[in-house]
């Protein structure tokens, strides 16, 4: 898997640690799409591919990020390119 | 624009059919009362047209008066109902049913002094049906088939006023008078496992392919056979040179018969073909050979855009189309002549049975123009019996030179290709022609035994069936390849080695296939469990899996389960993980726990919003939110009232941070950062006008990022430099100069309507000339006059 040159810090940390939020009641984010991984170490992997990273715009856990909007496909296509073999789940958990 | 002729399919005009009876209003009083009169009898003509339409409509729904009546109906139109209850469906289509029960039912010759026939000739034992009001057009019409002279339109089916088939028995149709042939030599018999390969291999391909796109006129679209035919790697034939038959292996005829059998599906207004969402494919491609032969029969008499056999001489309507043409005529008539053959299991003549059919339905049906009888004015006997046999002869060349030659290629071709016959040669023929036929185990259940088993038992059958395990078929090898003896797999082995491998090679006996990583994620992606997947590999293997392949194919299943793309999640965000956890002990969320502060939720957004009070909800498909101001010096601001919980991750990639969260900055190291890490200026520029609140970004940020990417054409060459300028007070003092032969030669390019630039080491004698030629250029800039502001 190519990795990025670049720092990670950029792509990875400050970003995707989503700040605490100023929330005072639920927000319900709908039609997401979500990469899951059985390890964290995957994840990291993935982040810090240079091409699936950049689409990983949200990191919700250590083994759960979010795909930018209307990237979902190519998300996909790049995962088979680099020799992952995701398992498609539609909808809910 | 472009229109689009629809033809309905079957289950559309059965839809249709209520609305028959409402139609019988529009229909004359003497035509109601020949109508009441098969119910009724005599007492029909003491009807007004008024009651004559209520008893109608009554009757219709009165199972006692259906019961009665069916009593009281002529073989013919037993006949025709009976066609009608084989097929399962009360509606059928026109051409299939009048060639049937013209063949069936021919109409005696009867010549005096001439006889004419015409191209609607053989709509006669239908219309005879539509006129006794047993059956109706599904377009609305009442008038007969075949009536009009100048136009070749048919409403393509016609329907069952009323619910015959409790009361009508099916029986086995006369047999035709034909003799079996004596001797057949080196017979030949598709291979049933070619025939479910090629199936399964065409549906799989369809299934990748995702659909396929019709013309304006209702034609294939050429992109879509071409990527089929790749998908499938049957190339392209040459239809010419080999008289039609490797036309079969070609996408249109198995694009055709998936629709004709309803599990594709033809969306006219979009133009496209998709898989029928009813329909279970994977389901019927396992059944049992001569079960699906009961599927692609009646496919084959249905199907359209393809043809046996393109005759020089026929004309046809609808051709460029796609609706029904006599081709459809034809086929029912053949495939219901193969199950009146005197014995299932014997050869024929290809020959003998086009003549047996030749002389039931020849005088009315053809491809081309029909023969007309007339003798001579005042004839003698002698003139007239020898104007009848010219006629006779001429009808009977007719034949043989079209309607015989679509006989021997349909027989030949789709017929053997879908495995109904077996064919043979003659022995002592030195032609080598393969003129000898007859029903293969397959052919004689879709066509034969249909007339002698009740449906019932057929369903039966076909259902028991559909539970064969299959035995030992294949061998896998360790190198993942996996041979497959034809003769042995059964169609669901097939089906199953067609979805976890990648074909390489075949022929007629034994297809190679190798085991690959895709392959083997794609089953399973398409519903094949892991474990299912070894167990049927297993149990068709003539040998037991070598222990390496077992191994990875476990590894590969295996590795799926580490990574999941989760499409269409929705996610709850709580400020905190106490908020979080409270809210998961309540019940009043079902989900799973994501991190510090979100929920997986696993319930709808509406029962949701019933159980939980929600500061909001943001949807990100298909239009994400738009929280950013975007400005001309790549300040990037994200609205607080929208933010949402991807924005900031999305800038991460194409802009840089400041202290405040709400504030970033595009800058050249943060769009070569990002062309570092693969992106192209055009993809930095969408992804910020996708979340722009003004949709789009500013022109001057757009040229910016282009230049830093230092994308050639954009933004364009600038330069700021000093040069000597010319100024005139008007274009014409500007022209005026700029022609000047011996000003111009002083001149570098005129810029706008009035104004030149000047060569700089010519300013001083250029300033000489015109102060000489009285232009007394001054020293200051002219600037445009500045228009007066409203008050």
């Amino acid at each position: 898997m190519k990795k990025s040159k670049t720092p990670s810090a950029l792509v990875s940390a400050a970003p995707l640690a989503p700040a605490e939020s100023s929330l005072n009641a639920p927000l319900l984010h709908t039609s997401l799409t979500l990469v899951e991984t059985a390890e964290p170490e995957l994840l990291e992997e993935l982040l810090a591919d240079r091409r699936i990273g950049p689409l990983l715009v949200a990191r919700l856990s250590d083994c759960v990020a979010v795909v930018a909007p209307g990237h979902a496909k190519e998300v996909h296509r790049w995962l088979l390119k680099a020799g992952h073999t995701p398992r498609i789940v539609d909808g809910a958990a | 624009m472009s229109r689009t002729t629809v033809y309905p399919t079957l289950d559309e005009y059965e839809r249709k059919l209520p609305d028959l009876a409402g139609r019988l209003s529009g229909i004359s009083a003497d035509k109601l009362k020949k109508m009441a009169r098969v119910w009724v009898g005599k007492e029909a003509y003491k009807l007004n047209k008024e009651s004559a339409l209520q008893m109608l409509k009554r009757s219709f729904r009165d199972p006692e008066a259906v019961r009665q009546l069916a009593e009281n109906l002529t073989p013919m139109e037993r006949d025709g109902l009976m066609l009608m209850k084989l097929r399962e469906r009360p509606v059928v289509y026109t051409e299939e049913l009048a060639a049937e029960l013209l063949l069936l039912h021919p109409i005696p010759f009867n010549p005096t002094r001439g006889y004419y026939s015409t191209s609607g000739k053989h709509y006669t034992r239908l219309n005879e049906m539509l006129e006794r009001g047993l059956l109706m057009r599904c377009d609305g019409r009442n008038d007969a088939f075949g009536d009009s002279f100048y136009s070749y339109y048919v409403c393509e089916a016609v329907g069952l006023v009323a619910d015959f088939f409790e009361v009508i028995e099916i029986a086995p149709p006369p047999a035709l008078p034909l003799k079996p042939a004596p001797e057949a030599v080196a017979p030949v018999a598709r291979r049933p496992g070619e025939l479910i390969l090629q199936l399964t291999a065409f549906a799989q391909a369809f299934d990748r392919l995702g659909g396929a796109q019709l013309t304006a006129k209702g034609q294939y679209a050429n992109p879509s056979l071409a990527k089929l035919n790749k998908l499938l790697g049957w190339g392209k034939h040459d239809d010419e040179a080999d008289g039609g038959m490797a036309r079969l292996f070609g996408v249109e005829f198995y694009l055709g018969l998936f629709i004709a059998a309803d599990l594709l599906r033809v969306n006219y207004a979009a133009r496209e073909i998709s898989v029928n969402p009813q329909a279970k494919i994977q389901e019927t491609l396992e059944l049992p050979l001569d079960a699906q032969a009961r599927i692609w029969a009646p496919a084959y008499r249905s199907l359209r855009r393809w043809r046996e056999y393109s005759l020089r001489d026929s004309y046809y309507y609808s051709e460029s189309e796609g609706g029904q043409t006599k081709d459809n005529a034809l086929r029912a008539a053949l495939l219901l002549a193969l199950g009146m053959l005197p014995d299932s299991a014997a050869w024929y003549r290809i020959e003998d049975l086009s003549e047996a059919m030749r002389q039931r339905i020849g005088r009315h049906f053809s491809f081309g123009y029909l023969h007309t009888y007339s003798a001579p004015w005042k004839s003698t006997p002698e003139q007239q019996e020898a104007a009848l046999a010219k006629y006779e002869a001429d009808l009977a060349a007719s034949w043989r030179n079209n309607e015989q030659v679509w006989i021997e290629h349909a027989i030949i071709g789709p017929l053997f290709h879908l495995g109904l016959v077996e064919l043979a040669r003659e022995p002592r023929d030195k032609s080598e022609a393969l003129s000898l036929f007859r029903l293969t185990e397959a052919g004689r259940a879709a066509l034969y035994e249909v007339f002698r088993q009740p449906i019932e038992k057929q369903n039966a059958t076909r259902a028991s069936q559909r539970e064969q395990s299959g035995q030992a078929c294949w061998i896998v090898q360790p190198n993942f390849e996996v041979v497959v003896y034809l003769d042995q797999a059964t169609p669901r082995q097939l089906g199953f080695i067609e979805r976890i491998g990648v074909r390489q090679k075949s022929d007629a006996a034994i297809v190679t296939y190798r085991l690959t990583r895709e392959s083997v994620y794609a089953a399973l992606e398409e519903g094949v469990e892991a474990r299912q997947l070894l167990e049927t590999l297993e149990s068709g293997s003539q040998h037991p899996l070598p222990p390496g392949v077992a191994r990875t194919l476990g590894d590969w299943a295996a590795r799926r389960e580490r990574l999941a793309l989760r499409l269409d999640a929705s996610v709850l965000e709580f400020p905190d993980a106490a908020a979080r956890d409270a809210a998961l002990a309540s019940g009043k969320v079902k989900g799973v726990s994501v991190g510090q502060r979100f929920i997986l939720i696993e319930q709808s957004e509406k029962t949701l919003k019933g159980s939980l009070r929600l500061g909001g909800t943001v949807s990100y498909e298909p239009n994400p939110p738009r929280p950013l101001d975007i400005h001309d010096d790549g300040t990037v601001t994200i609205n607080p009232a929208q933010r949402d919980l991807l924005i900031a991750g999305e800038l991460a990639a194409v802009a840089e941070a400041t202290e405040n969260p709400l504030r970033w900055r595009i800058t050249r190291e943060s769009v070569l950062a990002a062309r570092s890490r693969g992106w192209t200026a055009e993809e930095i520029i969408n992804r910020l006008e996708r979340r722009s609140a003004k949709s789009y970004l500013p022109l001057f940020l757009r040229y910016a990022i282009q230049g830093w990417f230092g994308v050639r054409d954009e933004p364009g060459p600038t330069a700021l430099a000093a040069a000597p300028l010319l100024q005139t007070a008007n274009a014409e003092v500007a022209d005026a100069i700029w022609q000047c032969g011996f000003l111009h030669p002083h001149l570098l390019a005129r810029i706008g309507g009035r104004a030149l630039l000047v060569k700089p080491e010519s300013v001083k004698e250029l300033r000489k000339l015109l102060d000489e030629y009285g232009f007394a250029p001054g020293k200051e800039v002219l600037l445009p006059a500045q228009p007066e502001k409203k008050k």
